[in-house]
């Protein structure tokens, strides 16, 4: 068996948390994706009990975050590993800066459109996970920004970027 | 490369050399981590890099940085259990912040692998960032990761 794949006993309580999940009314998206990923992953398993054991919201958020982010990139992983150009580190800067400019486009577009707690509701997206997003200077994937511009109808252009995952 | 396995130990040959892989995970939290200022760019090319670079003289390293269990050891997952494959790079008190920084390396198939970059911030986020771990050594480990080349 490959490491880290979750367990009968732990598949149980995957479901178990999932119902939690809903009480606490986030997206049926999002935990639908969640539980299918923690059916397989150890690792997301994990972060579904940290999530049912953890008291405050803040951390809570964090966790959804770190879920969603973690089923977005499951959801584009290569059937094989495949290497990217190298980037140098002298470049990471100006880069992150980059993407960074990218981001707050598309912010203001999302807010001109009804804002992130609209674009939740539409994509079935965690509002913590959309806010890390948009404040963070990491690549956007490409299934997050198909997400966004299928909530709003916006054109291919305004989520054309040289830095995708 | 001249590097095998004896009683679960990456061990290498004479003049071997370990790779050491930068996967996509790690490149984007570097991103992530030089946008916040958590490290500059020359901390990284004085001190953090470095310090990665031993790992291509194997482990058992041969570097007393690496043999030192406060900058070098077994990650751990939320239960308390030691994660298969999974080690810590750390930092503590790095630059001015004083902040605790950590690098999540991957060592199986006979190569390293860096896997994520963060901030401990509290026991919560090292749970967080280790549950991960596990997530992106299942990925590698059966092949489905995204490669930014090699140290």
């Amino acid at each position: 068996m490959t490491i880290f794949t979750t367990t009968d006993e732990q598949k149980i309580e995957v479901y178990q948390i999932a119902t939690e999940m809903k009480k606490a009314a986030l997206p049926a998206r999002f935990i639908t994706e969640a539980v299918t990923l923690a059916s397989e992953y150890e690792g997301a398993f994990d972060l579904m009990k940290l999530w049912a054991n953890e008291d405050e919201i803040e951390e809570r958020e964090h966790i959804c975050a770190d879920l969603e982010d973690l089923i977005d990139a499951h959801q584009e992983r290569p059937s094989q590993p495949i290497t990217k150009p190298r980037i140098d580190f002298d470049q990471l800067e100006t880069i992150g800066n980059d993407i960074v400019a990218f981001k707050k486009k598309l912010r203001q577009e999302v807010d001109k459109r009804g804002g992130i707690t609209l674009l939740a509701e539409k994509t079935g997206m965690c509002q913590p996970s959309l806010s890390r997003f948009f404040n963070s200077a990491s690549m956007p994937r490409r299934t997050t920004l198909y997400r966004i511009a299928h909530a709003f109808d916006l054109p291919e252009s305004e989520i054309a970027t040289e830095w995708i995952r | 490369m001249l590097c095998y396995v004896i009683e679960g130990k990456l061990c290498l040959g004479p003049g071997g050399r370990m790779k050491v892989e930068i996967t996509d995970w790690a490149l984007n939290s570097y991103l992530e981590l030089l946008h916040k200022r958590v490290f500059t760019v020359q901390e990284y090319k004085l001190i953090l890099r470095p310090d990665a670079v031993l790992l291509q003289d194997g482990i058992p390293s041969p570097h007393a940085k690496l043999q030192n269990a406060k900058f070098w050891g077994p990650a751990t997952d939320s239960a308390g259990n030691v994660i298969a494959h999974g080690f810590k790079l750390k930092w503590h008190n790095f630059g001015n912040g004083q902040i605790q920084l950590r690098v999540c390396v991957g060592l199986l198939n006979g190569q390293a692998y860096l896997c994520q970059g963060f901030v401990k911030s509290s026991d919560k986020t090292d749970k967080r960032e280790c549950a991960k771990l596990k997530v992106y050594l299942r990925d590698i480990a059966i092949g489905r990761y995204t490669s930014r080349g090699f140290l």
